[in-house]
């Protein structure tokens, strides 16, 4: 136990002397939380609108009116043809073409059922996705409205009677920040956990101080612990700063049991350390080290369900993200945060992580004594 | 009593062949040194004794424990000082020691009357990071760290290497003072004029013992008359007698040549006369006793003529 002591001591020695490291670990959190938070928002409230008016009826100056009171459009270009208005969007200048075809209000009243046709610009397809779906709303909306005007024309069947309403569970205003940052805080821990424990032993191998302590009598275990308590702790560290900054900042719900977070988190924590310290045995060099921790990292982190819904990555993909650390805590802690659930909901999740921990440690650990 | 036994340990890397058949006895509270050149596959010697290394073949211990079945109990009883720095650059003077000191389940009081004449020299800088040390600083820190838990066999790689003359005596002063405290100590160093100071050395070349003994012992193994010789022109001077019929060797040593000859008969005179005939002026002849260094040159000729 003394001896454990001393390595604890001594890596918190070091840490708190390095101040570089100090700035790593406290303020680049901090700063992440402000700045990827805000900028990784996608909630759309500048997509610019064509629009191809061939109606100039009082009834399509109404629709236009709609879309751009909505707030999510900025009416870019007015045309009277399609063929000008496709050749904008080619240059970027639209993201989405509403046109309205002529005699549009004529038509309306007739019973002929009238088409607006939406365009939208695919190249960045999740913002097409959510302006299309916007427009279609929007739209869907006024036909509504204007089918409650016509109640006698009962014969226009692309008209819905039914109502759709629909609301957001467990966020409920579809605020992005608060889906974003539970998975934030799940990138940071992942990201430090991996990067220290990774760099840390290299270092020790690259000024040939491992030298020195593998004549010591100090156990194999005795030396993992060491090494990995002192980082287990700073992460515990760095969840309660995330966690704060959150909370004052973007007034992040918390609605389940902070206990079990910590609980799920302390585990997760062993099972990144480990794999860090897995890559440090297979590495000689910091440098080498920074690359297959990178490599990982990016891995996880692209893969861990924060920016693509995992449900909706292809088959293979979801394969993989089975041995995904990063997807499963994100996964928790939304589920733990957002929707308060407790720990018989992400049993499974939990499992896969203490599996994962248990299997990097005795990777390390038996990699270690080969090396040694 | 052996501290140190070592039995035909050889050790390669791919083709290259590190240590070839090595045997050496070193006795309990003895300063043994190995001596080589850069290369000669000192620190892989090392490295198999303090438990790092597996030798290939052989067999080797330590206060009669096996390097490779006992390696736990023997890293309790080795003090080790690899000739890299390996202390903790960042941390302080005291921060290390107390660290190693730790690990090893102790304090820096226990062991200090063990360490006490090295540790007050380093004292004043206790607060200084070990990377800011100068190097003889760092050497007495270095093995303040490989002592600070009492070991009973010290071994040193190459400590005193890129050190300067003054802390290499006072170094050498250490040394002598553990000795007393029946310390068994093994230091390898490139370093000549140092195996004078070991109670015995072993020559090493290129993964073989060319001779184990005393310092003075190996000297009288040289057994050729010796010359030391001096002119104001070195360069030609050495030129000249190499053309010589009775040299048997010449080398360059600083200001001097030293020259073996073939005949015991060979005199001063006949050295002074054919120097003069070549046109040499201010030729200061010197019969001498061969030191280690020319004993190691001999022995490396040696065996580089029974190789070839």
């Amino acid at each position: 136990m003394r001896t454990i002591g001393a390595i604890i001591r001594k890596e918190f020695l070091q840490v708190f002397r390095d101040k570089a490291m100090i700035r790593i670990i406290f303020l680049v959190p901090v700063i992440q939380l402000i700045v990827l938070v805000n900028a990784a928002n996608m909630d759309m409230n500048n997509i610019s609108l064509g629009i191809v008016d061939r109606d100039m009826s009082p009834t399509s100056q109404k629709i236009i009116n709609k879309l751009q009171a909505s707030g999510y459009f900025i009416l870019k270009d007015f045309e009277t043809t399609s063929a000008i208005a496709i050749k904008k969007m080619e240059r970027d200048k639209t993201d989405i073409i509403v046109q309205i075809p002529k005699d549009f209000e004529k038509d309306i009243y007739k019973g002929n059922n009238p088409r607006i046709s939406v365009t939208v610009n695919a190249i960045n397809s999740l913002k097409a996705g959510i302006a299309s779906s916007y427009a279609v709303n929007i739209l869907t909306d006024y036909a509504k409205e204007l089918s409650a005007n016509f109640q006698a024309t009962a014969n226009q069947n692309n008209i819905s009677y039914f109502d759709i309403t629909y609301s957001n569970w467990f966020n409920p205003r579809l605020d992005y920040k608060t889906l974003m940052l539970p998975g934030i805080l799940a990138l940071l821990i992942t990201l430090i956990g991996i990067l220290l424990s990774a760099l840390n032993i290299v270092r020790e191998k690259e000024i040939g101080t491992i030298e020195q302590l593998n004549v010591t009598p100090i156990g194999r275990f005795q030396f993992i612990a060491g090494k990995l308590l002192p980082f287990w702790i700073l992460g515990l560290v760095l969840l309660t700063i995330g966690l704060l900054v959150s909370k004052l900042l973007y007034d992040l719900p918390i609605v389940g049991s902070l206990l079990l977070l910590y609980g799920v988190v302390s585990i997760y924590l062993f099972a990144v350390l480990g794999f860090g310290f897995l890559i440090s045995t297979i590495s000689e060099t910091q440098s080498q080290a920074m690359f297959v921790t990178m490599f990982f990292l990016f891995t996880f982190i692209l893969m861990s369900g924060l920016f693509t819904a995992i449900s909706n990555m292809p088959v293979w993909a979801q394969k993989i993200d089975i041995i995904n650390p990063t997807a499963y805590l994100v996964s928790i802690i939304r589920l733990v945060l957002l929707k308060g659930s407790t720990l018989s909901d992400i049993k499974p999740q939990v499992t896969a992580i203490i599996i994962f921990a248990f299997l990097t440690n005795a990777l390390a650990i038996w990699r270690y004594h080969k090396t040694s | 009593m052996n501290s140190i036994q070592i039995e035909n340990i050889s050790k390669s890397y791919g083709n290259i062949v590190a240590l070839k058949d090595i045997s050496i006895n070193v006795h309990k509270g003895e300063i043994f040194g190995l001596i080589g050149a850069d290369g000669a596959g000192k620190s892989t010697l090392f490295d198999i004794l303090v438990t790092l290394l597996l030798p290939d073949k052989g067999k080797a211990t330590i206060e009669n424990l096996d390097v490779v079945k006992d390696y736990l109990k023997i890293r309790k009883l080795l003090g080790y000082m690899p000739g890299k720095f390996s202390l903790y650059q960042d941390l302080s003077v005291y921060e290390n020691l107390d660290f190693f000191a730790s690990i090893f389940g102790g304090t820096i009081e226990e062991n200090y009357d063990l360490i006490k004449d090295i540790w007050v020299q380093i004292e004043p800088f206790q607060t200084r990071p070990a990377g800011k040390l100068s190097g003889g600083m760092k050497q007495k820190l270095a093995l303040c760290c490989a002592l600070v838990h009492k070991p009973t066999v010290l071994c040193l790689d190459e400590p005193t290497t890129g050190v300067d003359p003054v802390s290499r005596k006072e170094f050498w002063g250490m040394l002598k003072r553990l000795k007393e405290k029946e310390i068994t100590i093994l230091i390898s160093t490139p370093y000549m004029d140092e195996a004078m100071l070991c109670d015995r050395v072993a020559l090493i070349q290129q993964g073989t013992i060319m001779a184990i003994d005393t310092p003075l012992r190996i000297t009288e193994k040289f057994g050729k008359k010796l010359f030391s010789i001096h002119s104001e022109n070195l360069y030609r001077l050495l030129k000249d007698l190499r053309m010589y019929e009775e040299t048997h060797s010449c080398y360059s040593f600083g200001q001097d040549v030293h020259l073996a000859v073939k005949s015991q008969a060979t005199s001063k005179n006949d050295l002074a006369q054919y120097l003069f005939s070549k046109g040499h002026e201010n030729v200061i002849v010197k019969i001498i006793n061969a030191g280690i260094e020319d004993t190691f040159m001999e022995l490396m000729n040696n065996s580089l003529k029974v190789e070839s």
